[in-house]
């Protein structure tokens, strides 16, 4: 019953929030955002991080309100723009739309790139919409297990986010993930510690005793290294067949509703994992609905059902990300960690406490995504049309505008201009880390959980007088560190796999080579 | 060895060895921070020390693996002066190296010379290195853009500029 109390309390909240959000002002920072969010999403090359890297600066001198509306709608946009770049031209506009290639472009080909995009836009909304009803839903239950979290626990919480974010985006190779992550880890220890305010690893800048600031570095890691990694690729693209018609009809929608809903919560739980992502979320649920489909054979030829997968998929990692965003501090996704950065700017600590700090926020930021998510239907279905026409302009052009406004984004929020040079450290070691084949998404979880972390950690300690044992008998600290030694193990094995078969396919090169270097 | 580079292994046993160094010096300056209250288990440089000792594991289960794809060889033959001189002449890693140098340039600019101005420069300098389009159309539209940022993110928006 105290459940149910909750539950119609938060959606009475959120509805209270939706009418003040009726405002003008919010109204046009909604529309606004989404269609920046648009804009930069169908750019191939720049993501839905990248999209808010650039524009969390125009949020610095709003309200809390306003900057919640404009980012959340940046954020939706960018991850359902892509899917113009991915139908018309076969590049994906952001990674999370690359499953949408398979069937989105087979359709563009036969003609019918207007209804893939209307389809896959209609299928992005219904995703948004399904991970906020399972955002609003969950989240106060999330709160009530969250408050019985210790020192212990939210040391443990740290690790399990870095632990899994660098499992999963590293793809086979988790060490690296793991490696990631914990130089994000180092990289939070610098600055002044939050028990004794003791400066550590500042070499003796001033600057720095108040730590990395988060934004310059999200920018630096996200936007600059993107810049130079997508302009030093040669890519040559043409755009396929005529768009055509674009609102689809409403019976080829009833089939694929168990597909969407599956998609659903594929998308939702892969965002409510720590930094996974809406392009791991579009990829499994693409997979799954492959496998689970009658017409499977036919994914990959220009199945609408295909494409349904992959966008209501993507889309419902928002709603998911932002559960463990706002109940425990831990982003589920790239993008949401920028959110968050940007949120604690405005002065709101996302956790345990939130709802007692800022009891409005969570109904605020559905609210905001509600709109947020009808502002992109709106203008992803009317400007179809003129969206491809922005795939025409040559990406020579629009991607050197980047680096002004990364500048102002790392310089606008401390005032200074040795934050534009972070920024530039930040981007560099993105770059290189992007070439060696390291995922980046581990390294900002890092260094947002670091601080947490390394005060945790110690916190629990004294409290324990040093002694393990006494840690060892809480039981949501035992099932933390069960899945950590879980990650550990199979990551380990997964690694040491993935290097066996590294070796055989070198070795086999190698022979190849000596073969015919002999002949 | 035959030769030949293997994407990965020689670059694996480096950054190995960087992440190894890394660790060890990450734990050598946790270390040397103050200890409060004869207290080890609070002492700032209780988790930099731990981190420190991750890093030269994790780094070690890389080199381990690197080792045995053949990475030290690798390593070698790909630092070796032959490859080096490949590598930096390949036409994607000098148009990456001079993006960045530009950027750099860029970003030293912005502290001396005004924001407008700089932004221009650095527009029309990165258009023609990309051949985006001609020179006059180059310095039309990195006019427009830096004219159209200053004035969108410092008048519209009241964003402070550097």
């Amino acid at each position: 019953m105290e459940i149910l109390h909750l539950l119609a309390d938060e959606a009475a909240q959120v509805g209270s929030s939706l009418i003040g959000a009726l405002n003008p002002t919010i109204l046009g920072l909604i529309f606004g955002g989404s269609l920046l969010g648009l804009l930069v999403g169908a750019i191939p090359g720049l993501t839905a991080t990248m999209a808010l890297a650039l524009l969390i600066n125009l949020s610095y001198g709003m309200p809390l309100s306003n900057a919640v509306a404009f980012l959340l709608s940046v954020y939706i946009g960018a991850v359902s723009g892509g899917l113009n770049a991915a139908i018309m031209i076969n590049i994906p506009g952001t990674p999370s739309a690359a499953a949408t290639c398979l069937d989105g472009f087979p359709l563009a080909k036969q003609g019918k790139g207007g209804l893939a995009i209307g389809t896959g836009i209609i299928a992005s909304f219904v995703g948004t919409l399904f991970s906020i009803m399972v955002m609003i839903f969950l989240s106060p239950l999330i709160y009530k297990i969250a408050l019985r979290f210790g020192h212990w626990e939210l040391f443990l919480l740290a690790l399990f986010g870095i632990m899994i974010c660098g499992t999963l985006s590293a793809g086979k190779d988790p060490l690296k993930g793991w490696i990631v992550g914990f130089l994000g880890f180092a990289a939070a220890m610098v600055g002044m510690e939050q028990i004794f305010a003791y400066p550590r690893l500042t070499f003796g800048f001033l600057q720095l005793k108040g730590g990395i600031p988060l934004i310059p570095a999200l920018i630096g890691v996200f936007g600059v290294s993107e810049f130079l990694a997508v302009l030093q690729e040669e890519v040559a693209y043409k755009i396929e067949g005529k768009v055509g018609k674009v609102i689809p009809p409403m019976k080829e929608f009833v089939p694929l509703i168990p597909s969407a809903i599956r998609s659903g919560i594929i998308g939702v739980i892969i965002g409510a994992i720590p930094g996974a992502g809406e392009d791991i979320g579009s990829w499994l649920s693409y997979d799954v609905g492959k496998r689970r489909s009658k017409k499977g054979h036919l994914f990959g030829t220009g199945s609408y059902e295909g494409l349904v997968c992959s966008e209501v998929a993507n889309n419902a990692v928002i709603g998911g990300a932002m559960i463990p965003l706002l109940t425990l501090a831990v982003p589920g996704s790239p993008p949401s960690a920028m959110f968050l950065a940007a949120v604690w700017l405005h002065g709101v600590r996302p956790g345990p406490m939130l709802n007692f700090e800022n009891p409005g926020f969570l109904p605020l930021v559905a609210a905001m995504l509600i709109l947020g998510s009808i502002a992109m239907l709106i203008w992803g279905l009317s400007l179809a049309k003129p969206m491809v026409a922005v795939l025409k302009i040559k990406r020579e052009i629009l991607l050197p505008i980047v680096i002004p406004l990364t500048v102002i984004g790392a310089y606008a929020g401390g005032v200074r201009l040795f934050d534009v040079y972070l920024m530039l450290a930040f981007g560099v070691l993105g770059y290189v880390l992007r070439q060696m084949d390291y995922p980046l998404a581990p390294l900002v979880l890092g260094l947002i959980l670091g601080p947490l972390a390394d005060t945790s950690f110690r916190r629990a300690l004294q409290q324990s007088r040093g002694a393990i044992m006494p840690l060892l008998e809480r039981p949501i600290g035992l099932i933390l560190l069960a899945c950590v030694a879980w990650l550990i193990w199979t990551g380990i094995r997964g690694t040491r796999r993935y290097y066996a078969e590294k070796a055989v396919i070198d070795a086999a090169e190698d022979a190849a080579a000596e073969a015919a270097e002999q002949n | 060895m035959t030769g030949r580079v293997h994407k990965g292994s020689g670059a694996d046993y480096i950054s190995a060895v960087c992440l190894i160094v890394f660790g060890a010096a990450f734990s050598a300056a946790a270390l040397k921070m103050r200890v409060f209250n004869n207290s080890l288990l609070v002492s700032p440089g209780l988790f930099p020390l731990i981190l420190g000792g991750v890093f030269i594991l994790l780094g070690l289960l890389l080199l381990r693996s690197a080792s045995k794809r053949g990475g030290k060889e690798q390593a070698l033959h790909v630092l070796g002066r032959n490859n080096l001189t490949a590598f930096f002449s390949s036409p994607k890693v000098r148009k990456g190296t001079v993006l960045l140098l530009l950027v750099i340039a860029y970003v030293v600019a912005v502290g001396y010379v005004p924001f407008l101005w700089a932004t221009a420069g650095y527009l029309i300098v990165t258009f023609l290195y990309l051949k985006a389009m001609k020179l006059h159309w180059s310095v039309l539209l990195a006019f427009a853009a830096a004219w159209a940022i200053t004035f969108a993110f410092r008048d519209l928006f009241r964003i402070p500029m550097p």
